[in-house]
């Protein structure tokens, strides 16, 4: 597609992005000993009431859901949910009444694996064993007071209304479990664990992901693209930023695909993590520390159906100031609920990318140093213009008609030169080039020692160039801002501008200091405007050499060939 | 007879010693004056005392009283300074800036708030009607010439000034500007003029003679020069040096030299002559190697040293003493000072070469060239604008040193006096070679110079052939106003800022590009362009694949302690393409848009904002000369590569400093001719910090305006999704409805 199109699909995804959707509408429903709420957008307060208006509980969450649970003690008969949401950018306040069922002594539920559904502890119910044993859990929650439950694992002590215990149950082969007047038949079900793994195949990770384990298309693949640590660090301290800077919060989401092509469904428990190395890369860890008992690795559980496919969603989190740039491993791997055999496991190279700080900064320093150029121009330019005689303003100009002409003869040269030496042409060309720019701005100076006269020249070499090449760019113009604010400021502390005789030290301070900045800025505007990349010492490089070192040589040329102009000029 | 111009008992002390001065003399309105007398005599002074020029812009001291219309010159403002005087200085070349040759002449207009309307017809006065929108750059030097009498002529002055206009000018072209000045000045303006050639202006009223004799007295005195020797060797049996066989070079397939025969011969002096155009100085070139030929061959004996047209840039050493020296100690060999004296330049040898008079400068640069002992010297009008015994002295002296010399002129005097042949130049091609004593063209102009002043006048001027659809560029020009091409490039370098992805990156890139390759005017550029572009991608591509620091990185291949990643090479030529955008964007506005456009452009008022006319007049003055700047410095190389060793056979800072040397001629020509262009301006009525208006206005259209909303609204939709990426990426602002937008971003941008 071509740019326009690109364009025309933008303004109409805008378009449909920012059309005013409809009211917030809310479901809420009591289960067990809480409400569940779906609402159609994003709630961001769940204030729930007795009937008679007494507050039971208030949740206010740190990032709006449109799913949420809210667990509510002792309700004392219905109550009113109170939900405040966003639609767009208008809140919308919803209130429902929600009946809550009179609770018995407590109730028994069952969990088959981790992970599956809860289902009555009462009856038959079957186990799958991938290994020697397996652990089943039952969930004991207390009615409307306080309660003990005999059990056949000992008796549950059930201190306050809506109290809840969990029972981890072992399970090695078929029993009868006990639970107050209720019978709980298990019956073991041994599976094949060299079956299952080859009827399991892992499709490559999907990093990153959204929520519902979809490609993230906002963000770089494979890739943690990071703004520099300096500015998460400002973020993180001022409290501002995109994500919420609770430590539990993760970065991103990684969707792990698996397909089942057995006849049965695996329940799987699928861990992932990141190394740097053979380590586990500390910056990946959960935040919680103790929610991954140390091992670095986020679990979750997956069921499989029999010939199906399903994906597991696993949060990634990110130390976004102390991660550093590299490669690092993103690990995932499927192991049978209840055995340690690994079934499947994958590895994604996972590349982050920094922001540089030095570089973000100076290019800001750039701007600023441009913007100030330029704005000093704009103020004092008509003074200049005024003052000056004709005469100074053809010779300036026409000096800028002589740098024009040798700086584009050592670009062609460069250029060439540049084919073989890439980079490092400009160690050998560059001589040139700032000799004879050195010279020539030495000349003027020599015959115009006023300020304003080397932005006079800057500014009109920038403009013919603009005539003669086009190049009028925004980069262009603000590496003119950046010359004749280093130029004219390093010219008037030399004194140049001010008077003081042209010494080659005072050259050296005007022109050495002002090109060796020069250079850097030029280089930062590289780096952040044209995504260029250039090593430390390759810009040490070139601020010393070139920038500095070749005009010193050439100023020591220039005060003398400066001289012997200035008697043409008389 | 009320007198228009009258300076009283004037005297101008120059900051640097000596003087000129104290000079008298009236002029009545109908008066043709010429100011003649020897090199140096103060004569170009004196015009420029009365054109105000000295007063406003020289540093040295004046006396007397100078009035033009009973006011004071130098203290007219810019719009009086035109309606009052008209000045056409030494070099017209220096002081033409416009793109076209109506832009020229308007510049006077603008300055005095006349209307343009004026332009037509006094380009038809000095017989250049419809070259209104003709580049002056591509026009022959008698055109140039009339131009710049057109220029000065337009606001219809009370007086007229020139200082040495025909100096370039062929005999014919110089007859042509005579016979304008005569019918300006019979139409009641005080005409002055400074001339060498007096034997051009036979209708002059008056001729006043500078250097000893009383002033304001019809006196016209010419020294002759002295007879070529009688014991000259003119023999065909002296050793052939030169053998030019059927050659021929062509500009534009058209203009130079065709099937060109002659030998030049140990001893001899050959004058090569013709019109403005002829192929002299294309036959100069050849001879000097500075062109080679298309077809025939040149068979050369010994070495060939050209003395350029313009002499000063062959001087590029820091002393008299040292450019002397230059040639021999290059060589090995031990400086002959004593040429100092036989060039009249004793006494000068501590002296900046570039600081001496242009008579002096033009001495040294033929003594240095001498010096370097070249089998043939050649040289291209370099005598023009001295007078004849000046002249006369310099070839008396290239005598002594026993040189073939081979040189071009327009002076059938200098010709006759110096020549032991002449060889005549006609469309390019060899019309008579003959000994001086039987040329025909000389003949031929000592008619010319005595035909009687009335008989000068019904002749037709002369000028270049109709200009061709082709060539005609100007306000009418059918396409985008030069503004909104101004604007669109700069909305292109805002875009290529913020694509970052290959697909836009590369369209852009690739639109530019083949936009520029397939523009008429870049037909010979297109080679460059394609390799230039390459080189850029190439070279970009190298460099970041060097660079590359973020990860993955794939190694391709280790050069030393250097590792060139795979990943970085990919991202260099990704991001290469931004610059080729850039690039063939930008030329692409420079080939389709005369420079003339763009400077009428940057004078566009934005809202209360336009840019200063000084800072536009300087930029136009930047463009003008950037070709006349470069090949002037390519003269100066080869000058001294003419002189001395190849410049790579010495150590690095011997290098550089030859170098830097050969930039010296290049700055001093700049500071001369920036000197020349800002009395021209002057004169015109510039003033630095005056308002003025254009007389010739670009035209925008509705057309302009709807591509200037769409590309705004373009430009305003790209950055906006660019900034709420940007703001998303730096984690500072989200919003889950702007997702698909982001993920737009990403994939398209």
């Amino acid at each position: 597609m071509k740019p326009a199109g690109w364009i025309a699909a933008a303004g109409v995804l805008f378009g449909v992005g920012c059309s005013q959707p409809g009211p917030l509408v809310v479901g809420v429903e009591w289960v067990g000993d809480g409400v569940e709420l779906r609402a159609s957008s994003p709630v961001s307060i769940v204030r729930i009431e007795t009937v008679d208006g007494e507050l039971l509980v208030v949740n206010a969450l740190a990032t709006p859901a449109s799913e949420v649970f809210v667990g509510v003690v002792e309700p004392r008969g219905d109550v009113v949910v109170h939900v405040v949401g966003w639609v767009g950018d208008e809140e919308q306040r919803v209130s429902v009444t929600v009946a809550v069922p009179e609770p018995g002594a407590w109730t028994a539920e069952v969990q088959p694996a981790p992970g599956a559904e809860w289902a009555p502890a009462a009856g038959r119910m079957e186990v799958p064993l991938w290994g020697p044993s397996a652990t089943i859990f039952v969930r004991l929650t207390a009615g409307a007071a306080a309660v003990d439950v005999p059990t056949g694992l000992g008796a549950v002590h059930l201190p306050a209304p809506g109290s809840r215990a969990l029972l981890a149950v072992p399970v090695t082969g078929d029993r009868v479990l006990h639970i107050g007047d209720l019978e709980l038949t298990l019956v073991a079900v041994h599976r094949d664990v060299s079956g299952a793994g080859a009827a399991l195949t892992l499709d490559p990770l999907v990093f990153p992901a959204e929520q519902n384990g979809t490609r993230d298309l906002g963000r770089p693949t494979d890739a943690v693209a990071l703004p520099s640590p300096v500015w998460e660090r400002v973020l993180a301290q001022t409290g501002s930023g995109v994500r919420g800077r609770a430590v539990e919060e993760p970065w991103s989401f990684v969707a792990v695909p698996v397909r089942n092509e057995g006849p049965v469904p695996i329940d799987l428990v699928v861990a992932t993590w990141v190394t740097d190395g053979a380590e586990p890369a500390a910056t990946f860890r959960p935040r919680l520390r103790s929610a991954d008992g140390g091992t670095g690795r986020t679990t979750a559980l997956l069921r499989v159906p029999a010939g199906g496919e399903s994906r597991a969603v696993l949060p990634v989190f990110v130390d976004t100031i102390g991660v550093e740039s590299g490669v690092y491993d993103l690990h995932a791997e499927v192991t049978p609920l209840g055995s340690p055999t690994v079934l499947a496991s994958t590895v994604l190279p996972l590349a982050v990318r920094r922001g540089d700080a030095v570089s973000s900064g100076g290019f800001v320093a750039t701007l600023i140093l441009s913007v100030a150029g330029l704005a000093w121009t704009a103020w004092t330019l008509p003074g200049w213009l005024r003052r000056a005689s004709t005469t100074d303003l053809m010779v300036n100009a026409l000096f800028g008609t002589a740098l024009f002409v040798v700086s584009t003869a050592t670009d062609v040269v460069s250029m060439s030169a540049g084919a073989v030496l890439g980079p490092f042409a400009t160690l050998f060309t560059g001589i040139l080039y700032d000799a004879g720019r050195t010279v020539l701005i030495a000349t003027l100076l020599q015959l115009q020692p006023r300020p304003g006269a080397l932005a006079l020249s800057v500014l009109c070499g920038w403009m013919g160039r603009g005539v003669l090449t086009g190049a009028i760019s925004a980069p262009d113009l603000l590496y003119t801002g950046v010359a004749i604010a280093l130029g004219e400021g390093f010219a008037w502390i030399s004194g140049l501008t001010r008077g003081q005789p042209l010494t080659v030290l005072r050259l050296s301070i005007a022109l050495g200091l002002s090109n060796a900045l020069l250079t850097l800025c030029g280089l930062w505007l590289h780096t952040v405007m044209y995504r260029l990349t250039f090593a430390s010492w390759y810009i040490a490089l070139q601020v010393g050499l070139p920038g500095f070192l070749y005009v010193l040589l050439a100023c020591r040329l220039a005060v003398p060939f400066a001289e012997s102009l200035r008697e043409v000029d008389a | 007879m009320t007198h228009l111009i009258c300076v009283d008992a004037a005297v101008y002390q120059f900051p640097s010693g000596g003087g000129v001065g104290p000079f008298s003399l009236r002029v009545a309105g109908g008066e043709l004056v010429v100011l003649a007398g020897a090199t140096g005599s103060g004569k170009s002074t004196v015009v420029r005392m009365i054109a105000g020029l000295v007063q406003r812009h020289g540093h040295g001291r004046m006396t007397g009283s100078v009035t033009v219309c009973g006011r004071d010159p130098g203290a007219l403002s810019g719009g009086e300074r035109v309606r009052v005087l008209g000045f056409v200085g030494q070099e017209v070349d220096d002081c033409i800036l416009a793109g076209t040759c109506a832009g020229e002449v308007a510049f006077a207009l603008e300055s005095a708030g006349l209307p343009a309307d004026r332009v037509g017809p006094a380009l038809a006065r000095v017989g250049l009607a419809g070259f209104e929108d003709r580049d002056p750059r591509e026009i022959s030097g008698g055109e140039r010439q009339r131009l710049i009498l057109a220029a000065a002529l337009a606001a219809e002055p009370s007086v007229l000034l020139l200082d040495e206009p025909l100096s370039q000018l062929d005999p014919e072209g110089a007859r042509a500007v005579v016979r304008v000045l005569r019918a300006v000045a019979d139409e009641g303006v005080a005409v002055v003029l400074v001339e060498h050639r007096l034997g051009l202006l036979a209708c002059a009223d008056r001729v006043v003679t500078m250097g000893g004799r009383p002033p304001d007295r019809a006196v016209f005195h010419v020294e002759r020069p002295a007879p070529a020797p009688a014991g000259d060797p003119v023999v065909h049996a002296a050793r052939p040096l030169l053998d030019l066989r059927q050659v021929t070079f062509l500009y534009d397939g058209a203009r130079g030299v065709h099937g060109v025969d002659f030998l030049v011969r140990e001893g001899e002096r050959v004058a090569i002559v013709g019109g403005n155009g002829a192929g002299k100085s294309t036959l100069i070139g050849l001879l000097s190697e500075r062109f080679s030929p298309m077809l025939g061959a040149i068979l050369r004996v010994g070495s060939v040293i050209e003395v350029p047209q313009n002499a000063d840039l062959v001087l590029f050493s820091r002393t008299v003493a040292a450019e002397l020296a230059y040639a021999p100690e290059e060589w090995g060999a031990a400086a002959d000072l004593t040429i100092l004296a036989d060039f009249g330049l004793a006494g000068l040898g501590t002296r900046a070469p570039q600081a001496l008079s242009r008579g002096q400068r033009l001495r040294l640069a033929v003594a240095s060239t001498v010096a370097a002992s070249p089998d043939v010297l050649v040289l291209d009008e370099a005598g023009s604008g001295q007078d004849p015994a000046s002249l006369a002295g310099l070839f008396e002296a290239i005598r002594r040193r026993s040189t073939t010399t081979v040189f071009s002129s327009h002076d059938p005097e200098l010709v006759a006096a110096i020549a032991t042949r002449v060889v005549w130049l006609d469309g390019g091609r060899v019309v008579d070679d003959q000994p001086v004593a039987a040329s025909r063209w000389l003949g031929l102009a000592g008619q010319v110079r005595v035909a009687p002043a009335a008989a000068l006048l019904p002749l037709p001027l002369p000028t270049s052939p109709p200009p061709s659809t082709a060539a005609r560029v100007g306000p009418e020009h059918r396409g985008l106003d030069a503004r909104l091409r101004i604007l669109l490039v700069g909305i292109l370098g805002v875009l290529v800022v913020l694509f970052e992805g290959v697909v836009p990156l590369s369209g852009l890139a690739c639109g530019c590009l083949v936009a520029a390759l397939a523009h008429p005017r870049a037909v010979g550029w297109r080679r460059g362009l394609v390799v230039a572009s390459a080189l850029l991608a190439w070279s970009t591509a190298l460099s970041q694949g060097l660079f590359w620091a973020a990860w993955p990185r794939t190694p391709v291949v280790q050069l030393g302690g250097l590792t060139l990643w795979k990943e970085g090479a990919l991202h260099g030529l990704a991001q290469s393409t931004r610059f080729i955008a850039l690039g063939a964007g930008g030329l692409l506005l420079a080939l389709s848009t005369p420079s003339d456009e763009l400077i009428t452009a940057l004078r566009a008022r934005v809202g209360r904002f336009s840019l200063p006319f000084a800072l536009v007049i300087m930029v136009a003055a930047m463009v003008r000369f950037v070709p006349v700047v470069a090949v002037e410095w390519a003269q100066v190389r080869r000058a001294r590569r003419a002189r001395g060793r190849p410049i790579w056979r010495r150590s690095p800072s011997a290098w550089l400093a030859v170098e830097v040397a050969l930039l010296r001629p290049v700055v001093a020509r700049c500071v001369r001719r920036a000197r020349m262009l800002a009395e021209s301006l002057d004169t015109r009525g510039f003033d630095p910090a005056s308002p003025r208006g254009i007389a010739r206005p670009l035209i925008w259209r509705t057309s302009d305006s709807v591509l200037l909303l769409g590309a705004l609204a373009g430009l305003v939709g790209v950055s906006g999704c660019r900034v709420l990426y940007g703001l998303y990426t730096a984690d500072v602002w989200y919003h889950s409805r702007l997702r698909p937008l982001y993920a737009f971003v990403r994939a398209a941008f």
